[in-house]
């Protein structure tokens, strides 16, 4: 053996670094905020151990060690799932309300809308909300058009709301820590296509910070800006581009409101082109706000217009083949990052 | 200190008012509680009960039209 | 039924407070000095203060936006108060809440909404907080007869009960919602009975009758400490003006008007005083106290500034938005 291959094999082997879900970095995240505060407490429908820890398995195993008066299980009724997280978050306490589908949150609007977003400012400052409303949604497993909604344009379109969505298990896991610390309320969207994915274990305590992106894949051609599960359709038009001699910096914004105005313009000041991405649907979505700002900002540095991908402009509907359709293909993204290569002014 | 007689604010929506009529002249003396003009609204009419006591002032003409927080006299 | 004479007092002085305070701010805005939205709450002075006077200033309220008599009956200072509702910077939301919602953490005043029915929900999260941390504290919240058909009324009433919150769900029932009466906005004969469906301890009273208003609300005030659980208060009052300042209320019958005014809450107290042995003069030093407060409240707030428009940034989150 060489003297390296010897030091190596001496050296002490590295552990493999263990894997974890999505669902396994969000259950993770809520028991360390719970071992360390009291204040942290979840309400929402079927999460007790008694109905089995949540439809998605999120609060598993969490009643045992809390307790019910902290897991609480609640009848059907966003209203008052909403409006008695907004009261506890009122004193001091850190609640975690749990609407187990986006489509639900229409029940709860008066509560978000009215009451969480607003307490601070028309209170002047002297009540504060620090809420976490996890919800649950996504396009492609046949729920249907009341249950596959993303709203998260609604509700970036109100002061006083933040919103996070993970796009991997270790953001989820730091996120998650990020939201319930944070002293504001936070809409966390997960994804049900997301729970099932894994990454490295990050350790205890991990945080992500609100308000920061992630540059999930560098690249000098085109910035491809989005959030949740299509980051991993960016990574894949970004592989496959790649073959085509276009280096496509991937964006994931991670919050998408305040979204990390910063790191956005820095990577299309640098590649000159931008493609906004969201699984929501492309009308009247987050991509306006975004592809608007780039422009107002980038206006003579920009090669092409800003382009946007989403949604249908429809329900979501119930038959695979037309859910599919309804869904942003990777080649659509691809060819709008072909149009602005190949823009002419 | 004459205290101004402004046009309050009547309603939800309402931002003008016309000044339909004084029931005190100019120079009389008023009691707090005298009734003591009336406006209309595009939904009614109301009279307004004078809130001190004195000599009445009248600035404001009637017929006219005011908007909300506009002095139509003082009392003093 | 009888009552100390210092509780008495206690009940009197609210009353007084709030009716002086609500004939000054009628006489503001009359005059035109003050333009401001403002629900009065004449005919409704002594429910609340029979309400507050049995709870501690820790107790937790929730209100609404005619709620100027609960949260002075609470305790907000009336110059904050005051000067809130002129959008002075000095008032307690620094002008950006107004007379819809006052919030006063201090004295117990969470929340002031100003969307029907919408503080119940909340009620619960607060009584919620008190039950997982033990601190003893009920909550209250106000609330009309109109805020009881709409969902959140239920969901919350259901969701208290089957948790056993310490919270009181007072219905000032003053027999409007709106323009609407109470026979035409809901076919039950009385509010109380929607306890009973929720499996809720209901109790119906006069909360014109100080004795009888205070005992009701004693006793769910102890019931509530002690971890008994919520009370449903159905308290039988009238709205003596209309919905807001200003509002044309033709539509309310001769018959009711009439009734009003022979149920009128303050000349009941005042005679009630007397028969308790007070003196005129008792009473009337103590008025003269109250409306030199209020004078000073006033002065105080229409000698205070108005907010810098730069308070607009402030708030939104912790953190202030970039100019």
């Amino acid at each position: 053996m060489s003297e390296a291959e010897t030091l190596e094999a001496a050296a002490p082997k590295a552990k493999k670094p263990k894997q974890i879900t999505m669902v396994q970095a969000l259950n993770a995240a809520i028991d360390e905020a719970m071992a360390a505060d009291e204040g942290v407490i979840l309400l929402g429908e079927d999460v007790a151990a008694k109905q089995g820890g949540g439809v998605f398995k999120v609060s598993s195993g969490l009643t045992e060690k809390y307790g019910e008066h902290r897991i609480r299980a609640t009848p059907i009724s966003e209203q008052a799932i909403m409006g008695a997280c907004v009261g506890a978050a009122l004193t001091g306490m850190r609640p975690i309300a749990e609407i187990m589908l986006m489509n639900f949150v229409t029940v709860a609007m008066d509560q978000i809308v009215n009451h969480a977003a607003k307490l601070r400012f028309m209170s002047g400052g002297q009540t504060n909300v620090p809420l976490v409303i996890r919800t649950t949604t996504g396009v492609g497993v046949g729920f249907g058009g009341q249950h596959s909604d993303m709203l998260e344009a609604w509700f970036a379109h109100v002061p006083g709301l933040k919103i996070v969505t993970p796009s991997n298990a270790a953001d989820a896991k730091g996120l998650m820590r990020s939201a319930i610390e944070c002293n504001d309320p936070v809409i966390f969207i997960e994804n049900i296509l997301c729970y099932g994915l894994k990454s490295d274990d990050p350790g205890t305590d991990y945080r992500v910070p609100l308000g920061q992106a992630a540059v999930a894949r560098e690249g000098h051609d085109v910035s491809l800006i989005t959030y949740g599960r299509t980051v991993l359709d960016a990574l894949e038009v970004a592989e496959t581009l790649a073959g085509e001699g276009v280096s496509v910096e991937v964006v994931d914004l991670r919050t998408i409101a305040p979204y990390d105005e910063a790191t956005v313009t820095a990577s299309v000041r640098k590649t000159g082109r931008a493609v906004v991405l969201h699984e929501a649907v492309r009308a009247y979505g987050t991509g306006a706000e975004i592809a608007s700002r780039l422009h107002e900002s980038l206006f003579n540095e920009l090669k092409a217009p800003v382009q946007r991908i989403g949604g249908a402009f429809s329900a979501v509907p119930m038959a695979s083949v037309l859910e599919q359709a309804w869904i942003p293909k990777k080649e659509e993204i691809a060819a709008a990052i072909r149009t602005t290569m190949e823009w002419k002014r | 200190m004459p205290a101004e007689i402004r046009i309050p604010k009547l309603g939800m929506s309402v931002t003008e008012v016309t000044l339909v009529e004084w029931m005190f002249g100019d120079g009389e003396t008023v009691e707090k509680g005298d009734v003591l003009y009336t406006v209309e609204t595009d939904k009614s009419t109301t009279e307004i009960e004078a809130q001190d006591s004195g000599v009445l002032r009248v600035t404001g003409e009637e017929g006219e039209s005011y908007k909300i927080g506009d002095v139509i006299g003082t009392i003093g | 039924m009888s009552l100390d004479r210092e509780t008495l007092l206690d009940i009197y002085t609210r009353t007084m407070k709030v009716a002086r305070f609500d004939e000054k701010m009628r006489s503001l805005l009359m005059s035109g000095k003050l333009a401001t939205i403002y629900y009065t709450m004449r005919g409704q002075e002594l429910v609340t203060s029979a309400m507050m006077a049995a709870l501690n200033q820790d107790d937790y309220l929730v209100t609404t936006y005619r709620g100027q008599h609960d949260q002075i009956a609470k305790g907000v200072p009336l110059d904050l108060l005051i000067a809130e509702i002129a959008g002075r910077a000095t008032g307690t939301c620094k002008g950006k809440g107004g007379s819809m919602h006052i919030t006063h953490p201090a004295t117990g005043v969470m929340v002031t909404t100003g969307v029907v029915g919408s503080g119940l929900p909340i009620a619960n999260g607060l009584a919620l907080s008190s039950q997982n941390r033990k601190d003893g504290r009920v909550t209250v919240t106000c609330f009309g007869d109109g805020a009881t058909n709409i969902g959140a009324f239920h969901e919350a009433m259901n969701m208290a009960q089957l948790y056993k919150l310490p919270v009181i769900f007072l219905c000032q029932n003053n027999r409007y919602g709106e323009h609407t009466a109470f026979a035409d906005h809901t076919k039950v004969d009385s509010i109380v009975t929607r306890a009973a469906a929720y499996g809720m301890k209901g109790v119906k009273v006069d909360g014109n009758d100080a004795l009888a208003m205070y005992a009701a609300a004693k006793e769910a005030v102890d019931r509530a400490r002690a971890g008994d659980g919520p009370t449903l208060i159905e308290a039988m009052c009238y709205r003596m003006m209309g919905h807001f300042f200003g509002a044309d209320f033709s539509y309310m019958p001769p018959e009711h008007i009439e009734e009003m005014k022979a149920e009128d809450p303050l000349p009941k107290l005042g005679a009630l005083m007397l028969e308790h042995q007070f003196t005129q003069a008792e009473l009337d030093a103590i008025v003269a106290k109250l409306e030199a407060e209020i004078e000073a409240a006033v002065e105080f707030a229409f000698n205070s500034p108005f907010p810098d428009a730069d308070e607009i940034r402030k708030d939104v989150f912790e953190e202030e938005i970039a100019a």
